[in-house]
């Protein structure tokens, strides 16, 4: 079955084409929920919240869109009503990861921490997802030349971070 | 600034993918119930709204159209207010002018009695 057959049964009330759904985009909205809280469970939760809720309204989901670019706007919205939690990196997780997975030295959370959540959701959208301006616009609720703008400056500021001129030259 | 810019992309993809291993490994992708079924907090909500209504509905049959102490209807109050005015007139006459007022009222009724005859 294709997306778009999955996404219409799941409008029709199919419960199993939904699960599909999620198996399908939970690791692309995990990820980016992991680098964007400061707690992975902050994360759960709000991965959680947004698969709630895009199981309630999808049959007002528009399919002008890509379906991530919805969950995406979904999981956006989940996040700015998170209450902060206290900040756990990337290092101090204490849950087993991978061999050779490099944590430490990853570029995420200097971009959050020198240019703040706005400018790392834009770069993750942008660069991880491969969103098109028009996309970004949909899912950052503002117009097309602002996400031009913003884009520009970030890699702009980013240039101009010794931390990540550092990164960059190794 | 494009040598940078491409530097940057492949980095950020690149580190990016660290996030995705560790949400693979934190999250047994067979277990979709867990991912976007209500969690059982969610249930707290709609239940204390319930036994809300319930206890309210049960207290209502149990106690039908029984009003609190020290309350009184706006017919009551309204027809006391309108009594106020006297009221306070009879308690601010003195015992004399109350006499003198009753000896009238007396009078008055003789008056209308010898009239009538």
């Amino acid at each position: 079955m294709t997306e778009a057959e999955l996404i219409h049964q799941a409008q029709q009330g199919v419960t199993s084409c939904f699960t599909q759904l999620v198996v399908l985009y939970q690791p692309k909205i995990h990820s980016f929920l992991l680098a964007r809280c400061n707690n992975p469970s902050d994360a759960d939760d709000v991965m959680q919240e947004t698969f709630i809720n895009a199981h309630r309204y999808i049959k007002s989901y528009d399919d002008r869109w890509a379906f991530s670019t919805w969950l995406f706007t979904i999981a956006k919205r989940q996040l700015s009503r998170l209450k902060p939690k206290p900040h756990i990196s990337l290092d101090e997780v204490s849950e087993p990861v991978d061999e050779g997975t490099e944590l430490s030295d990853n570029i995420w959370p200097l971009v959050k921490q020198h240019l703040g959540e706005t400018s790392h959701d834009l770069l993750w959208f942008f660069y991880v997802e491969g969103m098109s301006i028009k996309d970004l616009s949909q899912v950052m609720n503002q117009s097309t030349s602002w996400v031009k703008t913003n884009l520009h400056r970030s890699k702009m500021k980013l240039s101009h971070v010794p931390a990540i001129q550092q990164m960059m030259g190794k | 600034m494009n040598q940078f810019e491409e530097q940057l992309s492949n980095r950020l993809k690149k580190d990016a993918s660290a996030y995705k291993e560790w949400s693979a490994s934190r999250f047994d992708t067979s277990n979709n119930e867990l991912l976007w079924n209500p969690p059982k907090r969610r249930f707290w909500k709609p239940a204390a709204l319930a036994a809300s209504v319930l206890l309210a509905t049960v207290l209502w049959l149990t106690y039908p159209n029984q009003e609190p102490k020290g309350m009184m209807d706006v017919s009551t109050v309204a027809t006391q207010w309108q009594q106020m005015p006297a009221k306070i007139e009879q308690a601010t006459q003195s015992p004399l002018q109350q006499e003198q007022e009753a000896i009238k009222a007396d009078l008055k009724a003789l008056k209308d009695q010898l009239f009538t005859i």
